[in-house]
């Protein structure tokens, strides 16, 4: 099992650090042990398929490494893919699909090592563990379904964003085109916008629907949902997290496949 | 024709058991029983606080999230001393989607608590005895002054309340596992790492802070009651923290605070 990491820019006014470490999340034994990698950091190469290749970082020690969007000039919408790979492996400066990253587990244990994806707003930062699953990067359909928490008020100071990032391996994207449809509970439409791929497609819910329980689809294609809350009183805060994928509401196979299968009826059938 | 074929077979007994022993080094619950609770739905263990926080929990309505109608739901809140004791019972029934229910424990400090499920309804296309329910969902935290929620979801846990009114838990205890926190501490801040022990068992962990070489640096045990918590405090100066113990992923919960309080970010590690 091996995943991506990312670094998105989802507005302005908000950067964003990941924090990578090479001790291995989760492994058998007393005590913590390395994995050898290093890291490589790509950017979307604008106006054309394809990868840049941005930077290489290695490790020193046992340490975490923190990469800061601020440090390469990223518009709103934009990420960086930072993968592990690895030492021995050389690479072009430019790809036409994106590496395979390295896996860093010891053993069969549970949770993958990830980043730490860290919004940074005034002096407020709010993190969570993110990555990519190479699995996900490398199908070629599926569906999305994320149902957002409502707010519990109504208020001007606040900003409520749905992040949706998308990496897709590029030899697999045919020019189709794919859109996020808004719906509440009663399953109207009252959105649409469009979903790009390889990029961090950005909504900004609305003042008047900051209280109404949102569903996400994306029919074709899938993403990983963050959903990041700002305000500017009494101080300037953040927050984030991320949805699980619905599968996590239910519990041994049977039900999961039920369940999910009701899910994508219902709410994506549109 | 050949696919209803796999879809039916794969849908056997015999076929999910299989699949789940073949593997089960990935899978942190255990295999057996099959069918724990007649209530159809199992908890994670949930952390939450009342000493200058509000709690709120998102609690879904997965019948209503799946189906054309609103669905009554009842929620059942029940929270739990620090050493596992079943202290408080609360429920709601609804019909949202998802329901923002502000916690009302009976104590002051960090406390722990699950969310079960039971719904009355038959008529319903889907029967609620046909799923499982896994409640993993969101807690959120409101520090006093701030108007933010922040939110985290739940942790490893399966806990549900068997016929003999005790709670029980579909996660055990196996092989020793080390875990290591994936985040860069920030010096000054205030870190508390709660874990909980969402088994039957006794739960032992070893707290360990490491240099550059993994050379051990300090070192603190910890005893957990079954379904119990316990916190470990730090102030940002380690880098490197680890935690020991035989639970598939000993993962804390994570409160990070600045000195003045002003910051706060809850997170799972």
């Amino acid at each position: 099992m091996s995943d991506y990491m990312y670094l998105p820019k989802i507005s302005d006014d908000v950067e964003s650090s990941l924090s990578i470490t090479n001790v291995v999340t989760n492994s058998r034994g007393l005590s913590p042990v390395r994995a050898e990698f290093d890291l490589l950091i790509l950017a979307s190469k604008s106006g054309s398929q394809g990868w840049k290749v941005v930077r290489r970082i290695d490790f020193e020690g046992a340490e975490v490494k923190q990469l800061l969007s601020s440090d390469y000039s990223l518009e709103v919408g934009e990420l960086i893919v930072v993968l592990p790979v690895d030492k021995s492996t050389k690479y072009l400066p430019e790809l036409e699909s994106i590496p395979i990253p390295k896996s860093r587990s010891m053993d069969s244990s549970l949770c993958s090592s990830r980043g730490s994806l860290r919004f940074h707003y005034g002096n407020s930062s709010s993190s969570f563990q993110s990555e990519y699953p190479t699995s996900m990067a490398q199908r070629h359909f599926g569906n999305m379904t994320s149902f957002r928490v409502p707010d519990k008020e109504l208020d001007n100071d606040k900003t409520h964003l749905a992040c949706f990032i998308n990496l897709s391996n590029t030899e697999n994207l045919k020019n189709k085109k794919f859109e996020i449809i808004v719906q509440d509970a009663k399953r109207q439409i009252l959105d649409r916008l469009d979903f790009i791929e390889n990029a961090c497609t950005i909504y900004k819910v609305p003042l008047y629907l900051h209280k109404t329980q949102l569903t996400f689809t994306i029919n074709g294609c899938v993403a990983i949902p963050l959903f990041v809350s700002l305000c500017t009183k009494p101080i300037k805060q953040i927050t984030v997290e991320h949805s699980h994928p619905p599968v996590e509401m239910f519990w041994r196979q049977k039900s999961q496949r039920v369940g999910v299968g009701r899910i994508r009826q219902v709410w994506n059938a549109k | 024709m050949l696919n209803k074929l796999i879809i039916k077979l794969k849908s056997t007994l015999l076929a999910q058991v299989c699949n789940e022993l073949f593997n089960r080094k990935t899978i942190p619950h255990k295999i057996f029983p099959r069918n724990p609770t007649s209530g159809r739905s199992v908890s994670d263990l949930f952390v939450g606080r009342s000493d200058g926080f509000e709690t709120i929990f998102a609690a879904e309505n997965v019948l209503t999230l799946l189906s054309d109608v609103e669905v009554e739901i009842t929620h059942k809140f029940i929270y739990l001393s620090n050493d596992g004791q079943i202290t408080k019972h609360e429920s709601v029934t609804t019909r949202e989607p998802i329901y923002l229910h502000q916690l009302n424990p009976p104590v002051e400090g960090i406390y722990l608590f699950i969310h079960l499920t039971e719904y009355s309804e038959k008529r319903n296309s889907i029967k609620s005895s046909q799923l499982y329910r896994q409640h993993r969902n969101l807690t959120g935290f409101v520090a006093t002054g701030h108007s933010l929620i922040n939110y985290v979801h739940g942790n490893i846990g399966a806990v549900y309340v068997a016929k003999n009114s005790r709670l029980k838990s579909i996660v055990g205890q196996s092989a020793t596992r080390t875990y290591s926190i994936q985040e860069k501490f920030i010096e000054g801040y205030q870190y508390e790492f709660v874990l909980c022990n969402p088994t039957s068992r006794n739960l032992k962990v070893k707290v360990s802070g490491f240099d550059k070489e993994l050379n051990e640096r300090i070192q603190t045990f910890l005893s957990i009651s079954p379904f119990g918590m316990a916190v470990f405090k730090n102030n940002g100066e380690q880098r490197l923290l680890s935690f020991t113990s035989r639970l598939p992923v000993t993962r804390p919960i994570v409160f990070e605070r600045s000195e003045n309080h002003s910051h706060l970010n809850v997170f799972h590690s």
